[in-house]
């Protein structure tokens, strides 16, 4: 205790620019940081696309040539870069890392998070990984060239028989990003259990925290897996050992298995914090609390439980029994129940609501369509008989871009129209946020809706040339590439409009009353600290007012 | 006001060998039960053990186990260290002719204040700009912040408490 000294209210000084953003121990801080490094890489990874869509625009190999040949491990290295860089360094840490670090802990009445430290060490872990990733791109790999070329999935026996010290790279990025993410997870589920506002239960917890703990639950759970399976991998490679050779006495589905008991989770992970950014955003653009709450906290966790046991649907063509696969196809589809009551909670939430059409309710009404047609074909793909004849086609590609590149990234988009104002202090031009919408929603779905007909017509995905009978819908998905990439370039030039010189907000809650938690009590920007002194519960509990 | 290392043994002369008037402890907010915790680990031990125990497969077992059991540690001692760094909190035990306030830190440092109540005022700084409802005691010249880690509404209710109980002596 201090004589007349504020000894947990003292006068912080202002940081310089270098301990700010490069020292960081503050949640706000390295929110932003994990965001603006996610885009960064998001749009490195989008221009690989761009540069795929283009060679992909007509049969025959126009661009990606090397001495006048198809250089088709130039493609096959494109397509693991943009793999990995949005599965492991763009979608999670800009939705998990970004957003989770921001708004968490104003969520839930917070200081900051349980371990600064710690989040400053994911954050460098985080920027380490994806450096490491950027250079396998470039370091000497498979075929005497520069990258390997073996898929975001890193199957074995392709990646221990790849030459060069490009895959021993991308193991140790994925490696490097999984302790970062072990660790941020520990922080967000220590955070989230001890450090909401009193008398926050965790079921009056917002949506948003939620999502965030299930997400580091999933993270918990399975990246371990992950770090043990590239293990092999490497020991495999550098080590001699036999883990994935069956000459050996080991077995190349086991790496698969492994690879996919984390990575179907991956995919909620990388979903479910969006699931809360959008609850948020409809409950208030459509001016009224969430409908069903409560199932809306249990159908998420009832996602994140049941994705720990379907991880073989990714896989019914290695050779299983027939009861396996039909174990797996069941599983699979109950994932549609808890799914369902989250969509259907979301249209209730807007059902006779007063709905206003700004640009993030856009993006989370784009989402609800988008991810429910990617549900939808989900559904298709469980049935191990169908997925026999759309396994590895097109129809697969278009399946997880319409749940994780539309879904995920639309969320994304969402989250940061809705929070600039409360990040930066000023607010986007709401004319530049809708064509942005538009362009993006009509470009990604002329992108991704023709690549069904391709995956139907027979199209096998990872190749860099394709017959002439595909030839019509590959052009029109191309075209839909190049909308949806220059409305991406477009958000670019929006958000640093809106930095620099965009409107002035002095509202706490600009958007409104109903815009309810935590955060919309704090001026824009929010102060360096925040909830110093715990905040009361009329601060953050309006049910009684509506 | 003292400061020290330790528990403070004298009370500057004063008598305080008869039942205290008043004597509460203040401690910060936690939002999780401690006991919670080994519940959660047993949990995740329990859902981590499926995968690792699943396949019979010792290479497994042995490429697996260890990331799942450093995660497991690694959870435990940080939720625990959170803990541990919450674990400071005030005592505020009043008699007729002594106030005692100790702050004991969660690194085992104890820091006391005391004074004699017919000379202490409590003041609540309700504009400050910092802190909404900012508490102090103040004697003899010199002022101490109580309950720092309390909410705003708290310390009114805290001030009251004293108050009611010094104007009582």
């Amino acid at each position: 205790m201090a004589d007349a000294v504020l000894s947990t209210h003292d006068e912080h000084e202002r940081p310089s620019f270098f301990v700010r953003w490069f020292m960081s121990t503050n949640h706000k801080d390295i929110g932003i940081l994990y965001i603006v490094t996610a885009a960064l890489l998001g749009f490195i990874s989008v221009a690989f696309t761009v540069y795929m869509r283009l060679e992909l625009m007509e049969p025959g190999v126009q661009y990606m040539l090397i001495d006048g040949e198809p250089d088709g491990h130039l493609w096959n290295v494109l397509i693991t870069g943009h793999g990995i860089l949005m599965m492991f360094f763009v979608v999670i840490p800009a939705l998990f890392g970004g957003f989770g670090n921001y708004f968490m802990p104003l969520m839930i009445g917070a200081p900051d998070m349980a371990f600064p430290r710690l989040n400053n060490l994911s954050y460098w872990l985080y920027v380490t990984g994806s450096t490491l990733a950027i250079c396998s791109i470039l370091a000497p790999g498979g075929n005497g060239q520069f990258g390997s070329g073996v898929g975001w999935v890193l199957y074995a026996p392709l990646s221990t028989s790849e030459q060069g010290m490009s895959m021993d790279l991308a193991i140790f990025a994925v490696h490097v990003s999984g302790a970062s993410s072990i660790l941020g997870a520990i922080n967000m589920i220590t955070t989230f259990l001890n450090m909401r506002a009193p008398g926050m239960t965790l079921h009056k917890t917002p949506l948003f925290p939620w999502s965030i703990v299930v997400t580091a639950f999933l993270i918990l759970l399975s990246l371990p897996v992950l770090a043990g399976a590239i293990t092999m991998l490497l020991t495999d490679r550098n080590f001699g050992t036999t883990f994935f050779d069956p000459a050996g006495g080991g077995d190349p589905v086991l790496y698969q298995h492994l690879l996919w008991f984390f990575g179907h989770p991956e995919v909620y992970m990388l979903i479910v914090p969006g699931f809360g950014i959008v609850s948020h955003v409809i409950s208030t653009f459509s001016k009224k609390p969430i409908f069903g709450y409560l199932p809306m906290i249990y159908a998420m966790i009832a996602i994140g439980a049941l994705g720990f046991v379907v991880w073989a649907h990714h896989m019914y063509t290695v050779g299983m029994s027939v009861t396996q696969q039909a174990y797996f196809m069941l599983a699979t589809m109950v994932i549609a129940v808890p799914t369902g009551i989250k969509i259907f909670s979301w249209i209730a939430t807007m059902w006779g609501g007063s709905v206003e059409f700004k640009t993030p309710m856009l993006f989370a009404m784009g989402f609800l369509f988008l991810f429910t047609v990617g549900g939808v074909t989900g559904i298709v793909l469980s049935q191990a008989g169908v997925d026999r004849a759309y396994h590895d086609t097109y129809y697969v590609v278009a399946h997880f871009h319409y749940v994780m590149s539309l879904g995920a990234v639309f969320t994304i988009f969402a989250g940061i129209y809705y929070w600039i104002g409360k990040m930066s202090g000023r607010q986007y031009p709401e004319w530049a946020g809708k064509l942005h919408f538009w362009a993006m929603f009509i470009g990604s779905n002329i992108t991704f809706f023709p690549q069904h007909f391709l995956g139907r017509q027979g199209m096998p995905r990872r190749y860099i040339d394709y017959p002439e009978q595909f030839a019509l819908w590959n052009y029109v998905s191309s075209i839909g590439a190049f909308i949806s990439f220059a409305s991406f370039v477009f958000f670019f030039g929006v958000v640093f409009y809106t930095i620099l010189w965009g409107r002035k907000i002095s509202e706490d809650a600009y958007w409104g009353k109903h815009a309810e938690t935590l955060e919309w009590t704090l001026p824009n920007p929010p102060p360096e600290h925040t909830f110093e002194t715990l905040p009361t519960r009329e601060m953050w509990d309006k049910s009684t007012q509506h | 006001m003292t400061n020290s290392q330790s528990k403070p043994e004298s009370n500057q002369g004063l008598n305080s060998t008869r039942n205290p008037l008043l004597s509460f402890n203040i401690r910060p907010h936690n939002s999780l039960d401690e006991r919670a915790v080994y519940k959660l680990m047993i949990f995740l031990a329990v859902v981590m053990a499926f995968p690792v125990f699943i396949s019979s497969k010792l290479s497994l077992f042995i490429a697996i186990a260890p990331f799942y059991a450093l995660t497991l540690i690694l959870f435990f001692v940080m939720v625990k260290s959170n803990f541990r760094s919450r674990k400071y909190y005030e005592t505020v035990t009043i008699w007729p002719n002594l106030i005692e306030i100790n702050r004991y830190e969660n690194n085992g440092d104890v820091r006391s204040w005391t004074a004699n109540p017919f000379w202490t005022r409590v003041k609540l700084y309700p504009t400050n700009q910092k802190v909404e409802n900012y508490l102090t005691l103040v004697s003899k010249g010199k002022e101490v912040e109580l309950g720092s880690f309390l909410a705003p509404t708290e310390r009114v209710q805290l001030k009251q408490k004293i108050e009611t109980t010094i104007s009582n002596i």
